[in-house]
């Protein structure tokens, strides 16, 4: 009974990770995304670079604890599957679809651009994949 | 994709047992219970056997695969 107690503990160790992380990852993307780096308070500056470490911290949880159980093995299955998918998608379409983006609707400014969105956007979207399988996986259907 | 229906709940509400007392004697989580009573998770084929032989049922009693 007491390894049994002890495999719930990590399990909800876990499942905390996961929801830590999403809130951590969230909260420093909206932050990086919407507010201008040369005019945010320290107090807001700090908040994000909590979020960052917690958000590292809960994928380090996650993966150390992700064997704890078959149903957190699954979980985390789930989430890399769905980073998995995203990296190929970005990899192997990103560049063209960004530059379809650029040639129907910016056309005048195709030629002074690279295609850079995987190179912005792509770690964050990788990471939104991984919690959106892991969410996914959790979310149940009857 | 199968569709594989189970009757953990029924089998564990007739013998009175909460989802982690379940747990206890399957040796996961609540939550791997709950997942698989809910469909988010399909059992391994061992916890499957398990499961089965704890309700000294056959796999297929206690599992549905709708073929």
């Amino acid at each position: 009974m007491e390894e049994t107690t002890l495999r719930q503990k990590y399990t909800n160790r876990f499942l905390r990770a996961s929801e830590v992380g999403l809130l951590g990852f969230a909260y420093a993307s909206l932050m990086s995304a919407v507010l201008d780096p040369l005019s945010v308070s320290v107090l807001t500056r700090l908040s994000v670079i909590v979020a960052v470490a917690a958000w590292g911290g809960s994928l380090i949880v996650m993966f150390l604890y992700r064997r704890t159980d078959e149903y957190t093995l699954s979980l985390w299955h789930a989430g890399t599957g769905a980073s998995f998918i995203m990296t190929t998608l970005l990899l192997v379409f990103g560049s063209f679809f960004e530059q379809l983006f650029y040639s129907i609707f910016m056309p005048d400014r195709l030629l002074d651009r690279d295609a850079e969105f995987a190179f912005y956007f792509g770690a964050p979207m990788l990471m939104f994949a991984f919690y959106l399988g892991v969410l996914g996986k959790r979310v149940p259907t009857r | 994709m199968i569709d594989l229906k189970n009757r953990l709940k029924v089998l564990r509400a007739e013998r009175d047992w909460s989802q982690a007392e379940l747990a206890g004697h399957l040796d996961v989580s609540r939550q791997a219970v709950n997942a698989i009573e809910t469909g988010k998770h399909d059992p391994s084929l061992p916890l499957a056997f398990k499961i089965a032989r704890l309700f000294e049922m056959t796999i297929e009693e206690v599992f549905d695969d709708q073929a």
